[in-house]
């Protein structure tokens, strides 16, 4: 298990680590979880669900920082799917294409109902 | 007893019981209470003390703060110095404790010398020691002040060090900049029937957006508008390689491979199919990618030939500067996916019509309380002014954001580019 100071709220659902990500994803708010974040991720080596209910801003750079965690984690067999983006954030996923790249549910619990089939 | 009480103490021992009643008959005493003061330093009285009971601290004052010379206990003579010299007293005397303090005066003093050389020498040997010991603290009270003026010497070569090396690196960003300003067109290119207006500014020293106009083969014009992905050096590192990459895939098949005419969705296709592959094989592991809007206009007919990887969706403004429309489909951005087609689309710009291209720099420009500029706003400003010519239209656009921004910081790189056909 991951031991440190938390910059994200981790929970562990059987097998599935849920991670809900802070309000602002900019320059600053990414810098501030990266490697958090993705020492969590890689760690866990399996099934991630994102909770994006309280992210309010994403710059590119956060887009970045959930693909780098996806690329690591479709190889060792895991996903990073995403749940509960409010609109203006589903919108840039949209105008992106990234949300051609993730599996993205209306909310946390159909993320993770999709790990269970 | 006051007579029986100098007995025990060490420096009566040699006198005679007459000599001890007389001073005991005349001797003054001092009952202090912790944190009373003796005597204060520069003061001019010359009587010494021996300590009976208690203890007492020397003190002086260096720029406002007090240091502890000497603690005096039981047994010890305080204040002899300015008996002995006759000058003002060099220090400031407190009692630590509550104390009893028996007072020598000069007459007294004669006595207690006169008593028996060891008197004598023992009060010679108490002041000794106690320059001795004066000397040595002084030592090495500069030792430690030579110290620390030397560590701060050291701490300020070393911040010199770093605000050489910090205007170094400014140096270096200023010739970034002006190397990247020179990937910009030097001039936008002017088309019959046509006008193009543009404006890019970094958030930081370099940036990470980019716009261009390719010259391409039969009088068409390449359109780009792209982002790479954060900002900073190494955005702009991106913006370099894509650019660069981009124009030559662009130019080589219609300069170098015999002069055959490719249509636009060859050019458009073959272009982004190299740029995307070379990125995400050379440069895969850094994640980075750019989003890129990359067009090839026809200026003859205004048939305009399109994709758009993962970039904002351009706008195209109406002739009555009544409508704005998103242009449709986008693919991912260059970068992510090897091996990615770029299906490209088709649109027209019709006379009197706009084609804005920009990035998300302009609609989330922040206003001091954090709030985005928006696409309301960046709407209300084309329709408002959207038949004004196409540099005049980017002038108000950028004016508008920077006072809807009002001197808050610039978060992200901003670009716009107006392609305007004539009515």
């Amino acid at each position: 298990m991951w031991k440190g100071v938390l910059p994200v709220n981790v929970e562990q659902i059987d097998d599935v680590l849920v991670v809900a990500l802070p309000a602002r994803l900019d320059a600053v708010g990414v810098a501030a979880i990266e490697n958090n974040l993705n020492e969590l991720v890689t760690t866990h080596k399996g099934k991630v669900v994102a909770d994006m209910s309280h992210v309010d801003f994403v710059a590119s750079l956060a887009l970045r920082m959930l693909l780098t965690n996806l690329k690591a984690l479709q190889p060792l067999g895991g996903d990073l799917r995403l749940a509960s983006l409010q609109p203006q954030i589903a919108e840039i996923f949209r105008k992106s294409r990234f949300d051609t790249l993730f599996k993205i549910y209306p909310d946390r619990e159909s993320a993770l109902v999709s790990y269970r089939s | 007893m006051l007579q029986d009480l100098l007995r025990t103490i060490p420096w009566f021992t040699y006198l005679d019981a007459a000599q001890i009643s007389s001073m005991a008959a005349s001797m003054a005493q001092r009952h202090l209470a912790a944190g009373d003061i003796l005597f204060h330093h520069g003061e001019e009285s010359y009587d010494c003390f021996i300590i009976v009971e208690g203890s007492v601290e020397v003190l002086i004052y260096v720029n406002g703060a007090e240091h502890r010379l000497e603690v005096y206990n039981a047994g010890d003579i305080v204040g002899e110095m300015a008996l002995i010299d006759r000058s003002p007293r060099s220090a400031s005397v407190r009692a630590i404790t509550d104390s009893h303090l028996v007072v020598i005066t000069e007459v007294e003093f004669k006595t207690l010398i006169g008593s028996n050389p060891e008197v004598a020498m023992r009060v010679l040997r108490n002041s000794t020691t106690r320059v001795r010991n004066t000397n040595q603290r002084m030592i090495g009270d500069l030792e430690r002040k030579n110290n620390e003026l030397l560590r701060a010497y050291q701490q300020l070569k070393a911040a010199q060090g770093d605000l050489i090396r910090l205007s170094r690196i400014e140096q270096e960003l200023a010739v970034a900049r002006q190397i990247q300003e020179s990937f910009l067109p030097r001039q936008l290119p002017q088309l019959r029937g046509w006008e193009i207006g543009a404006y890019s500014r970094g958030a930081q020293a370099v940036g990470g957006d980019f716009y261009d106009c390719i010259e391409l083969s039969d009088g068409r014009i390449g359109l780009v508008v792209a982002d790479a992905c954060g900002k900073g050096v190494t955005a702009a590192l991106f913006v370099a390689l894509s650019r660069s990459l981009l124009r030559a895939a662009s130019q080589a098949p219609w300069i170098f491979q015999s002069g055959e005419i490719l249509d636009a969705e060859s050019i458009l296709t073959g272009a982004l199919w190299l740029v995307n592959d070379y990125i995400c094989r050379e440069h895969g592991d850094n994640n980075m990618f750019v989003t890129l809007f990359y067009a090839v206009l026809d200026p003859k007919n205004g048939d305009l030939a399109y994709v758009n990887a993962g970039h904002n969706p351009p706008l195209l403004l109406d002739a009555q500067c009544e409508n704005l429309y998103e242009l449709p489909e986008a693919t991912l951005p260059i970068g992510i996916m090897a091996n990615q087609n770029f299906p490209p689309q088709r649109t027209r710009i019709e006379p009197g019509y706009r084609l804005v291209l920009f990035s998300d720099g302009i609609t989330e420009a922040m206003n001091p309380d954090g709030q985005p500029f928006g696409d309301e706003r960046f709407h209300e400003v084309l329709y408002e002014d959207g038949h004004l010519s196409a540099k005049n239209l980017v002038s108000i656009v950028i004016a508008q954001v920077d006072s809807y921004a009002a001197g808050a910081p610039q978060a992200d790189d901003m670009t716009l580019m107006i392609i305007a056909r004539e009515a």
